[in-house]
C-alpha cells in the first residue's frame, strides 16, 4: 500500500494518469466525428456514446478533475507556485 | 469464406461433419483476414481430399505448429545472439518448442497466436542486424494476422530513435502500420466484403467483457455467487466504463515510461545490450498489456514467454517462466476441462463440458478455482515487473 501511494505521489505517475484520461476524451471525440460520415459510422464503437447515465456523471466529473488536476500540476512545475 | 462469404459475418453456419454441431451457427472471426483466409484454403483442401474431418483439423493446426517450429528457430538465434553458447541456445529453443502451454495452444488449441510471434520475432532480430525496414515489415506481417504485436511498436520506435534518429523511426512506424493496412483491405476490395462489418468485428476486440486470465473474471465468479445483484446489463456497464475499458492504454503507457527510463541509461552498441534492451521492453509491455487489458485469453501469455526465455541470466527469473506458463496451463485446462476438445471424437463429451459449465455446484467451483488461479498469476507478473525492473 504504502508503495502505491509512492508510486501514486510520483509528478511523473501523475502526469501519465491526467495524459491517459484526456486521451480516452480524444478518442471519444475523434469516434463520434468519424461517425458522423455515412461509411465510417463503424468508428463509433470505439466511442463512449452508449454509457448509461450513471456512468456517464462518474466519467464527466472524472474528465473534469482530470483537467483541474493538469492544471494544478502544471501550476506547481511551470511556474513554481502552490 | 471458402464460398466467398465474410470471415466477420455475423452467423457462420454449421458445416454438416464439421465443428460443432451443438451449435447451428457460430459468431465470425475477430481478426483481420489471413487467419480465415487460411481456414478456407484449409478447407478447400479438405474438399479436394475429404479422407477424414480431422483431416481438416490437422490442416488448420498445421499453421500454428509451422509457427511453433519457426518461431523456436529465431528464438535458438537471438539466443545465440545473448549467451553466445550454442549449446545454451539450442536448450533455450527447445525449452520454448517443448513447453507444454505452447504445444496446448497450437496443437491441441489450434489457435494461431505463434504466428504473430514469430513476425514480432523476427522483427527483433531484424532490427538487430541493422535491417530496420524489413523489421517493419515482419511486425506489420505479425500486426496483419493478430493486432497484439502493435504494442510492441512503441519499443522498437523508441529503440530507433535512440540508436538511428527521428527519421528511421518515422519510416518505421510507416511501414509498420501501412503493409498490414492495405493487406487487411485488399481481400476486402477483391472479395467485396462489407467494410464497415469487417471493422467492427475487429474494433469490437477494445470491449469485451472482462474475463478468462484476468483478476477482472471476478465478475464471472460475482454473477454465478449473486445472479440477481450482478446482472449482466451491471456488469456490462462496469466493462464499458471508459477507464476500465481503455485501462490496457494506461498499462502500455507506463510500461513504455519503464523502458524508456531503462533505454537511456545504456550506450552501447554491443548486439547483446541492444538485445537485452529491446527484450526487456517487450516483456514491460507485454505484462503491462497482461495486467491492465480486461479481457486476457489464455493464449495471450504465449507472447511473453519467448522473451521469459531468452532474458533470464539468472535462476531466480527462470522460475518466473515456468511460473507463467504452468498457471496459464492450469487455468486453461480449468476452463475448458481437459476433454472440452474431446468432442471430435465423441459430441458426448462437449455436452458433458456444456453441462459442468451451466451448473451449479461445478461451475461455482469452476469460477473459483479460475479466480485463485488468476490472482496467484497476476500476482506472479506483478513480482516478475518488479523484479525485472531492479534487476535492469
Amino acid at each position: 500500500m504504502k508503495r502505491l501511494v509512492s508510486i501514486l505521489k510520483d509528478r511523473r505517475t501523475q502526469y501519465c494518469i491526467i495524459f491517459w484520461i484526456l486521451l480516452l476524451k480524444a478518442i471519444d471525440v475523434v469516434a463520434r466525428l468519424l461517425s458522423e460520415v455515412a461509411s465510417l459510422q463503424f468508428f463509433a464503437i470505439l466511442g463512449f456514446e452508449s454509457l448509461s447515465v450513471g456512468s456517464r456523471l462518474v466519467w464527466d466529473g472524472l474528465l473534469i478533475f482530470a483537467v483541474f488536476w493538469l492544471g494544478y500540476r502544471v501550476w506547481n512545475d511551470v511556474f513554481g507556485f502552490g | 469464406m471458402a464460398h466467398g462469404a465474410s470471415p466477420t459475418q455475423q452467423k457462420v453456419y454449421y458445416v454438416e461433419g464439421i465443428g460443432q454441431p451443438t451449435y447451428p451457427y457460430v459468431s465470425g472471426l475477430g481478426y483481420p483476414s489471413p487467419w480465415g483466409l487460411y481456414l478456407a484454403l484449409a478447407y478447400k483442401t479438405y474438399q479436394l481430399l475429404p479422407i477424414s474431418s480431422y483431416f481438416y483439423y490437422f490442416l488448420i493446426k498445421l499453421l500454428p505448429i509451422a509457427g511453433d517450429l519457426i518461431a523456436t528457430y529465431i528464438i535458438y538465434r537471438l539466443a545465440l545472439e545473448y549467451t553466445k553458447n550454442l549449446k545454451k541456445a539450442q536448450t533455450l529453443s527447445l525449452v520454448f518448442f517443448l513447453c507444454p502451454f505452447v504445444i496446448f495452444i497450437s496443437s491441441v488449441w489450434g489457435m494461431f497466436d505463434s504466428i504473430p510471434i514469430l513476425f514480432t520475432l523476427i522483427s527483433i532480430l531484424l532490427l538487430l542486424y541493422e535491417k530496420p525496414y524489413w523489421s517493419a515489415l515482419s511486425l506489420g506481417l505479425g500486426i496483419l494476422f493478430k493486432i497484439i504485436p502493435i504494442i510492441y511498436l512503441p519499443v522498437q520506435l523508441l529503440f530507433l530513435r535512440k540508436k538511428r534518429g527521428v527519421r528511421d523511426a518515422v519510416l518505421y512506424l510507416l511501414i509498420a502500420m501501412i503493409v498490414p493496412f492495405i493487406l487487411a483491405l485488399t481481400p476486402i476490395i477483391v472479395y467485396g466484403w462489407e467494410i464497415s462489418e469487417a471493422t467492427v468485428t475487429v474494433f469490437s476486440q477494445t470491449q469485451r467483457r472482462g474475463g478468462s486470465l484476468t483478476y477482472w473474471n471476478i465478475a464471472a465468479l460475482l454473477k454465478n455467487l449473486f445472479p440477481n445483484l450482478f446482472s449482466v446489463e451491471i456488469l456490462n456497464s462496469l466493462f464499458s466504463f471508459p477507464p476500465i475499458r481503455y485501462l490496457w492504454i494506461l498499462g502500455l503507457i507506463a510500461a513504455y515510461l519503464l523502458y524508456e527510463e531503462r533505454h537511456t541509461k545504456i550506450h552501447s552498441d554491443a548486439r547483446v545490450d541492444n538485445l537485452r534492451v529491446l527484450l526487456e521492453g517487450f516483456s514491460f509491455a507485454t505484462i503491462g498489456f497482461l495486467l491492465t487489458r480486461p479481457f486476457v485469453p489464455e493464449q495471450f501469455v504465449l507472447y511473453l514467454l519467448p522473451f521469459l526465455i531468452i532474458l533470464p541470466a539468472s535462476k531466480s527469473l527462470k522460475k518466473y517462466y515456468r511460473l507463467t506458463w504452468g498457471f496459464a496451463l492450469v487455468f486453461a485446462l480449468v476452463n475448458f476441462y481437459p476433454f472440452a476438445f474431446a468432442y471430435l471424437i465423441d459430441i458426448e463429451f462437449w455436452n458433458i463440458f456444456n453441462y459442468l459449465i451451466d451448473t451449479s455446484p461445478f461451475s461455482t467451483i469452476r469460477n473459483v478455482i479460475q479466480f485463485a488461479v488468476v490472482i496467484v498469476f497476476d500476482w506472479f507478473l506483478v513480482k516478475l515487473l518488479f523484479k525485472m525492473r531492479k534487476k535492469a
